[in-house]
């Protein structure tokens, strides 16, 4: 650097692209070298660093998988220097020699909470019949699986509904397909994906765990491109490319399982019919260097039809879709605003018909809304981030009986939100963020106001020290069952049911290793107050009052997650430990002889939960990989004892009925969890017009009889067999073909 | 060396924090009783018998014989009676069944009953108020063809009880002539393809808790239930009984049933019972009901 005498700052700031597709990069790293100064683009992919002395500087700009950017730039006092970069991707293999830039360019991915995994990595690890952004999230510290047949995110002891899942900015709810088995998310779709595991700044309202932020691809800015992907559950395709005054992207899935349920049509237990499919597309428009306009949307269904005895038939249909409009729009150098409209509906309709009685519910959800965010880049070292939200979430529920309709919930309520955020770096050492939050719900009457802070410390290039506090709402609470997703539904606070809240506390340390280690470490400590779930006792909440339809409860996490990870050369993965325990209490629940609540365990506590994934490119177009996952067997109950009524066929319809008994919900512990997946990706190319990828892949290679639950079933004789249902229990071979031109 | 930039020091540091914190504490009472109550006591009809036994291990097989209790001092009372305490007697031969010594008191619709037994060793007791009395004001039908458009309709005064405003049911439907061949489809087919199904398994079918606020409410506060095709087993003469219930059939029915899934409860997750008994399990509980019979014709019209 060669800084020259001034007393008017200048300001540096543009956009980050990938110069391969014209992709905005978010995360980016941008410094003056030497200078300790420096900024990250944010989720426009935009960066701007003030109060920079007029002179001459290196910057360099870096993101992981990119070859380092370097330019001499020389700023005038007083100048608004708009320097957009073009990152080159890297040619195969980041080498050794490169790490230290690796290193900044993974540093927004490691502020506290904060969990991100590559789109790439979704692809390329071993996968139960389709790559699954969730189920690779489940692989990051803090982060559970229910089982193998769930892809829900339990994270740091909190539930699937305690995290909110956006998708451009738009909250998508039940991003499932197959009923839970597998989230929405087409990874083709998908440009970036940010988990904020807790501690999430004041950007962010409505959850009380966490956020997964995922933003789709804008599409080829460049030139056309295109991939076909087949595999044993569903294939998929996508197209992009570029046109006058921007970019296009469509994604296809659709799941081709009919050969199979054909061939299987004698097969008690098989559908009679089962297919999902779903839709992304995004359309850019780069109305001028400073207003970009983009409108993306996601269409996604499930639809199942079984028969299990004469004269019965289940049918459900579910399915989710997203809208959202942005407008982009810089002001200055240093002002940014970022408008958006987003509208979100979910669908689900499950029929059951029983010898004549049909059996229907109407669950949909509608959300509109729009937000305007500003950032602001002043000159003091100050990011300040401010916005505002507005938005109607309208949920009618509806169950129908036998024609009749016997209960309707009709939750229509108007919200909104407005928050400042202050990213203060008083010098290259420290980085301060303030933020509050000031929610109203209209349905109840709520405001609630949500301080967070957040600090870091950076002792040495290699050290940041960091840590977090901040107090969280949610006003929603999900129904559902872990074991089946399409019956899903939301409630939410309202008269007499206070929103949910909590406080998050959180330290952690992040360092770099030698050889292109680096080791992240956080500790957790959450409270859970207000907590409002249906009462899971309740016989028929026909002619309650709402407030009666829910129990209260509380309940806390805790836990400790290490991650040591390696993504540069060609062994490379990351190895995730994490210590934790979380408990609930809710009225009516595990219920001592006074009727008093007593703590509970819920399911996916975990003491223990670690998780290895390791890659090695071998060469020769070869890469394997290998997934092995170890946890602490989950709580269940166990019963001692039981007892059995034996007259009770004029009142139930049942002879003889049976009851268990144990001395508390969740009080034993199934064996541990262990599972090992391999896989082989080979890559190749068909005379430079195409590459192709061909995967096989190994699930539950050394067959892991893992436990999923056990079944108690009551026999005629008086005896009891108890089954013991397994998860995968088998090794689940994969294979796919992707060709991308 | 400053200790605090040496990530292996920092990371020690921070590891203690939790390990400290984070401990994996599971323990809950034992099991504080083991006698079983079952005795439900039905508005307008004679107290019923009522059976004393004990709980088993889950893996031990339910022998009544050897899980009876005998040698108990049962009584019940109702309450604000200046009547006696009604004593319940063993019954020879039937261990662990006790019969009321009194045949000729009917329990009262609206009544508080508290029941008292002694065991050595161990004291029970529980108490149920029975559901106010109501009535069958009208049926539509007195036969129908099964899956027809035309359903039964019946209008029933509701029941009352301290404390709630809802009335919570149990419909139950007897077949009244029960053959293998009175079965329609559906039950023909779970009795072909569930190896442990018996005939007599389909003699009774019941409904889940259903709640009044699930129908119209006439003006005159009576209530009309339309009788669903999902309630018939079997074709002929069937018995259609409307059961009003306490708090504590209502409770166990309702946790029992949580406990078969179907709840927001994982699978693996099994509460315990709601039971409203002091010193045993089970059940001491109370209804009122209604009953209607009527014949299901086949479609092509026949009884049989």
């Amino acid at each position: 650097m060669l800084p020259a005498k001034g007393q008017q700052f200048a300001t540096l700031s543009g956009f980050v692209a990938d110069s391969s597709n014209g992709e905005w990069l978010i995360g980016a790293n941008v410094i003056l070298e030497g200078t300790g100064k420096g900024a990250s683009a944010n989720s426009s992919g935009f960066f701007a660093i003030t109060r920079v002395e007029a002179g001459e500087y290196i910057v360099i700009c870096s993101y992981i998988g990119f070859e380092p950017f370097r330019q001499v730039v020389t700023v005038a006092p007083g100048e608004s220097r708009r320097l957009d970069i073009q990152l080159t991707p890297e040619a195969e293999f980041l080498e050794e020699v490169v790490v230290s830039a690796g290193r900044l360019a993974e540093e927004e991915s490691r502020n506290i909470g904060v969990g991100q995994i590559s789109i790439q990595t979704v692809k390329e690890l071993p996968t139960i019949l389709e790559p699954d952004v969730f189920r690779t999230l489940q692989l990051l510290p803090g982060v559970t699986a229910a089982s193998d047949y769930s892809s829900g995110l339990y994270i740091r002891g909190g539930n699937p509904g305690q995290t909110l899942i956006l998708l451009d900015r738009t909250k998508i709810y039940n991003p499932s397909h197959v009923f839970g088995f597998f989230s929405t998310f087409n990874p083709d779709a998908i440009k970036d994906l940010r988990l904020h595991k807790g501690g999430y700044p004041a950007f962010y309202g409505g959850s009380l765990g966490a956020v997964l932020d995922v933003n789709n691809k804008d599409g080829n800015r460049l030139k056309h491109h295109g991939g076909l992907s087949l595999g044993l559950l569903a294939s998929r395709a996508f197209v992009e490319g570029p046109y006058s005054k921007g970019s296009w992207m469509l994604a296809v899935r659709r799941s081709t399982l009919e050969p199979l349920l054909a061939a299987l049509d004698d097969v008690d237990g098989i559908p009679d019919a089962f297919h999902f499919y779903d839709v992304n597309g995004k359309f850019n428009l780069d109305a001028t260097q400073n207003d970009r306009v983009s409108i993306s949307f996601y269409v996604g269904s499930d639809h199942l039809r079984f028969g299990f005895y004469e004269d019965t038939s289940i049918g459900l249909d579910y399915g989710n879709a997203t809208l959202t409009g942005t407008w982009v729009h810089l002001f200055s150098s240093k002002l940014l605003a970022n408008f958006t409209a987003t509208t979100s509906r979910y669908n689900s309709t499950p029929r059951v018909v029983i010898a004549g009685t049909e059996i229907r519910q109407e669950n949909s959800i509608y959300e509109t809304s729009l937000r305007v965010d500003f950032e602001y880049f002043s000159d003091r070292q100050h990011d300040i981030k401010t916005g505002i939200w507005a938005g109607r979430f309208l949920a009618p529920l509806k169950t129908f009986f036998d024609g009749q309709d016997s209960f309707t919930s009709r939750n229509r309520v108007e919200h909104a939100a407005a928050y400042v955020q202050d990213t203060w770096r008083p010098s290259p050492q420290w980085l301060m963020t303030g933020g509050l939050r000031a929610t109203y719900f209209a349905n109840g009457d709520h405001f609630t106001l949500a301080p967070r802070f957040s600090i870091e410390h950076r002792l040495n290039p290699d050290i940041r020290l960091q840590a977090s506090v901040g107090r969280y709402y949610q006003f929603q609470t999900l129904v559902t069952n872990e074991s089946f997703s399409g019956f899903d539904y939301w409630l939410t606070s309202g008269r007499g049911v206070k929103p949910a809240f909590g406080n998050q506390y959180i330290m952690g340390a992040k360092t770099n290793l030698p050889a292109g280690f680096a080791l992240d470490t956080e500790v957790y400590y959450r409270t859970m107050r207000d907590l409002f779930e249906p009462d899971p006792f309740l016989a028929d909440p026909s002619g309650l009052e709402y407030r009666d339809l829910f129990t209260f409860g509380e309940g806390t996490a805790q836990g400790l997650e290490v991650q040591l990870m390696r993504n540069v050369g060609r062994l490379y993965g990351f190895l995730a430990y994490t210590l934790g325990a979380t408990n609930r209490s809710f009225d009516g629940i595990n219920t001592d002889g006074q009727r008093q609540p007593r703590t509970f365990k819920p399911k996916h506590d975990r003491l223990h939960d670690f998780n290895g994934v390791v890659s090695w490119d071998i060469g020769r177009r070869w890469t394997l990989n290998a997934v092995f996952s170890y946890a602490t067997g989950q709580a269940y109950t166990n019963p001692e004892a039981r007892y059995q009524l034996q007259n009770t066929d004029e009142i139930t319809g049942v002879a003889t009925t049976d009851v268990l008994l144990s001395r508390g919900l969740n009080g034993a512990r199934l064996p541990d969890y262990h599972r090992l997946d391999i896989g082989a990706t080979w890559k190749g190319g068909f005379f430079g017009f195409a590459d192709y990828e061909l995967q096989l892949q190994v699930i539950n290679a050394y067959a892991r009889r893992n436990t999923w639950f056990i079944s108690h079933q009551f026999q005629p004789d008086g005896t009891v067999d108890n089954v013991d249902v397994p998860q995968i229990p088998i090794p689940l071979p994969n294979i796919a073909f992707t060709l991308k031109f | 060396m400053n200790p605090f930039k040496s990530p292996t020091l920092v990371m020690a540091a921070v590891l203690l924090i939790p390990l400290l914190a984070g401990c994996d504490s599971m323990t809950y009472d034992a099991l504080d009783s083991d006698v079983v109550v079952e005795m439900v006591l039905i508005a307008d009809e004679p107290l019923p018998p009522l059976w004393l036994s004990r709980t088993v291990a889950l893996e031990q097989t339910i022998d009544l014989e050897a899980q009876a209790i005998g040698d108990a001092e049962v009584t019940v009372s109702l309450r604000g009676s200046a009547q006696a305490p009604v004593r319940f007697l063993e019954k020879p031969g039937q261990r662990g069944h006790y019969y009321p010594t009194a045949d000729d008191h009917l329990v009262e619709p609206g009544g508080t009953y508290d029941l008292n037994v002694l065991i050595p060793g161990e004291s029970i007791s529980s108490s149920t108020t029975v559901p106010g009395r109501f009535e069958l004001l009208s049926a539509s039908l007195d036969s129908a063809v099964y899956q027809s458009d035309e359903q039964l309709l019946l209008t029933i005064t509701q029941s009352t009880h301290p404390g709630r405003e809802l009335n919570y049911f149990t419909i139950v439907t007897e077949s009244l002539d029960l053959r293998a061949e009175q079965l329609v489809p559906l039950a023909v087919d779970v009795l072909e393809t569930d190896e442990e199904a018996t005939l007599e398994d389909f003699r009774f079918n019941g409904s889940p808790l259903v709640s009044s606020g699930n129908f119209d409410v006439h003006p005159d506060g009576t209530i009309t239930i339309r009788y669903p095709w999902i309630g018939v087993i079997a074709y002929g003469p069937n018995r259609l009984s409307i059961n009003a219930v306490d708090d504590n059939l209502y409770d166990l029915i309702r946790s029992q049933s949580v406990q078969q899934g179907g709840s927001t409860f994982g699978p693996g997750e099994i509460p315990n019972p709601i039971e409203n008994i002091q010193g045993a399990h089970g059940i001491f509980g109370s209804m009122a009901r209604v009953t209607y019979d009527f014949v299901v014709l086949r479609p092509d019209g026949a009884s049989s």
